[in-house]
């Protein structure tokens, strides 16, 4: 049943999300503190734990396996929706540091592709995304 | 006619922001084989694309939300909202699989550090350079 993978990863983040706020309250940061991450730690556990007793289906994993395939579809929408304009009234800061972090981590993908030589390409999502991402968050 | 269309396209404000960013991944994707051979991954261009859509919706509306400031669109701020947001990252954490990260080995670990680190630095630099 795909709702099972669904559910799990439903109650995997709401649980997070509660514990973050939580912590949020007892540091008294009136924030989500590490929400996500607990999120993310709680659904690794639940999976490693379904494994071993066999209870995972391939059906299961297809449900929790379609929002992470979402991801990036998710975060286009939300760039959609940045104060873009108000960013770049703010000045030229916002653009050079987006340009500034693109070039440096260009710079580094070239540098570290140069010394290993192996099979890197997996790297290459992980190494692109926090670079769009920064023009968004000014 | 046209009326109709938006009526319907409004009532499913959800629906059509999947159809939109599809179809925004679909021809990021086309321009990624096409102009940069591979080079440059489709959804960093499908990114810029949602970002200079954000400055047409804003510039448009006056508003604050980019492109989900236009009723046609309003379904975007619902997918791109923190709800759906941290549902997809979390998801993300599922397809990690132990032994595929051993893999990476250590120069995976200090590319993924690094990708992270560098970009703040360079902004805490710009911020600290323009007061």
């Amino acid at each position: 049943m795909i709702i099972y993978g669904v559910a799990l990863l439903a109650i995997c983040t709401l649980a997070g999300v509660i514990m973050g706020d939580m912590l949020g309250v007892l540091l008294g940061v009136k924030s989500n503190v590490g929400g996500v991450g607990i999120a993310m730690i709680l659904l690794i556990c639940a999976r490693l734990w379904m494994q071993k007793r066999g209870g995972m289906t391939k059906d299961c994993e297809m449900g929790v396996g379609f929002w992470g395939a979402m991801y990036i579809p998710v975060v286009v929408a939300m760039a959609a929706q940045q104060n873009v304009v108000t960013a770049l009234h703010g000045g030229p800061v916002a653009v050079l540091a987006a340009i500034g972090s693109v070039v440096v981590c260009g710079c580094t993908i070239a540098l570290i592709s140069r010394t290993h030589k192996g099979e890197p390409l997996p790297d290459e999502p992980t190494e692109i995304s926090p670079v769009g991402t920064p023009v968004g968050g000014r | 006619m046209w009326d109709l269309i938006e009526k319907g396209l409004e009532h499913n404000g959800l629906v059509t922001a999947f159809a939109f960013v599809g179809v925004i991944m679909w021809v990021s994707v086309v321009l990624s084989k096409r102009l940069t051979f591979g080079r440059i991954h489709g959804s960093a261009i499908a990114i810029v694309i949602g970002l200079v859509l954000a400055w047409v919706g804003g510039t448009m509306t006056g508003g604050q939300k980019g492109l989900a400031d236009l009723t046609l669109f309003s379904g975007i701020g619902l997918m791109g909202g923190a709800m759906l947001r941290d549902f997809a990252i979390v998801a993300t954490a599922f397809e990690v699989q132990a032994t595929e990260a051993k893999k990476a080995g250590l120069i995976g670990v200090i590319a993924l550090l690094l990708g992270t680190v560098l970009p703040f630095i360079v902004g805490a630099c710009m911020a600290w350079a323009f007061g």
